[in-house]
């Protein structure tokens, strides 16, 4: 038999709900197979950890010695039963009202500025949006004013290439201009024809 | 059910509001914890409570003892706890109420004299993680899955509480238990 079959039967196994023909069959099936002992073993770890958890959590920090004509009062004073304030009994009310007013103020700051209890995450926290508003800004302003180029981008220009005819009265007989476009501001009104001469006389 | 309740029962509903104290002492703490799991909010604890306990008292002319009297409170406790959360359509709100208890629950770790500070913040991650997979686990799940580690009721039981029939609480368990080592698996790993 394929071990998924027995995925189920062996959370019930570990919470005693197998019983009869059921259990004796498992049992076979379990003192033969690794794959469903490890499971077990799985099982009952996660159940360790959930007890720990439980332990560790523990039940909120409540009065609870309100009695039955407590509860009776309330629901005389208040119609709307869900989520209603606690009832408390009257000698507890003003100091359970000034722990709450002051845990309220100094807990809501906290709670917003640093919500976590490890003192990593919540730089983490402040410090990845910061990174991110640092590099959509970075990219905006160099978009804008176009000082940081991807030279991959950019497209060669066809370069000119004149030759003066000769004329009475220069000093050179013949030159050749290399007019080079390659700039990629050209776009931006700041040309800086780059000129570079090639000279050679044809005499 | 335990022959004490059905006595306390009997004696409620003849008009016995002591009776009821009496039962109010005995599963006050155990409904607290179990609307603590389900809810994960500690704010509201005593408040749904005290709902659950007041409408066991008016219903309890209605409770004919087919079902134990603790299932059948558990019951009232769960149906309040979902409700709740339905009501609060939570999403938000919740992560405040996890750090809340992962504050408590930082200040047991650190109760536990761990010397080593590594270790500390390992567990402290450990537990952090688990409340955090427990709490993403859907209602119905989550539930089944308290009612049983938590609360220590056995299948039967979680049935008449959840009113479901036994066979979906044992799938429902079984899925919990699969989903929630799914979520750890990172961590054991890890450690």
């Amino acid at each position: 038999m394929n071990c998924t079959e027995y995925g189920p039967s062996v959370s019930r196994y570990v919470d005693e709900d197998l019983e009869g023909k059921e259990l004796e069959t498992f049992l076979d099936h379990l003192s033969e197979c690794a794959e469903c002992q490890r499971e077990v073993g799985g099982l009952e770890r996660l159940r360790g950890w959930l007890r720990a958890a439980d332990s560790f959590q523990g039940v909120p920090d409540i009065k609870g010695d309100w009695g039955l004509a407590d509860l009776l009062r309330r629901e005389e004073s208040s119609e709307a039963m869900d989520g209603a304030e606690p009832f408390l009994p009257t000698t507890d009310r003003g100091a359970s009202e000034e722990r709450k007013k002051s845990s309220r103020s100094a807990g809501w700051i906290k709670r917003f500025l640093f919500p976590s209890p490890f003192p990593a995450q919540n730089l983490m926290r402040y410090a990845l949006p910061l990174l991110v508003v640092g590099v959509v800004a970075t990219w905006f302003y160099t978009r804008k004013t176009g000082n940081w180029i991807d030279v991959h981008q950019l497209q060669p220009l066809p370069v000119a290439t004149a030759a003066l005819p000769e004329e009475e009265g220069h000093e050179m007989d013949f030159f050749v201009m290399q007019h080079s476009t390659h700039q990629p501001w050209g776009n931006h009104g700041d040309e800086l024809p780059m000129i570079e001469f090639a000279s050679g006389s044809s005499r | 059910m335990p022959r004490s309740d059905e006595i306390l029962v009997a004696k409620c509903q003849k008009g016995d509001k002591q009776a009821f104290e009496l039962l109010i002492k005995k599963y006050q703490r155990r409904i607290f914890h179990l609307i603590y799991r389900i809810t994960q909010d500690p704010a509201v604890v005593e408040s749904l409570a005290q709902d659950v306990f007041l409408k066991a008292y008016r219903s309890i002319s209605s409770f004919r003892g087919s079902s134990r009297f603790y299932t059948w409170l558990y019951r009232i406790a769960v149906n309040t706890s979902l409700s709740y959360i339905k009501k609060e359509s939570v999403g938000e709100n919740r992560e405040k109420r996890v750090d809340y208890d992962l504050h408590a629950s930082n200040l047991a770790v650190d109760s536990m004299r761990v010397e080593d500070p590594e270790e500390l913040l390992m567990r402290k991650e450990f537990l952090r993680h688990l409340v955090g997979s427990l709490r993403r686990l859907p209602e119905d799940l989550r539930t089944a899955v308290v009612l049983r580690e938590f609360t220590g009721l056995n299948y039967e039981e979680i049935a008449e509480v959840m009113e479901v029939p036994l066979g979906t609480v044992r799938s429902r368990i079984f899925r919990a238990r699969s989903r929630l080592r799914e979520m750890l698996e990172p961590y054991v790993h890890e450690s």
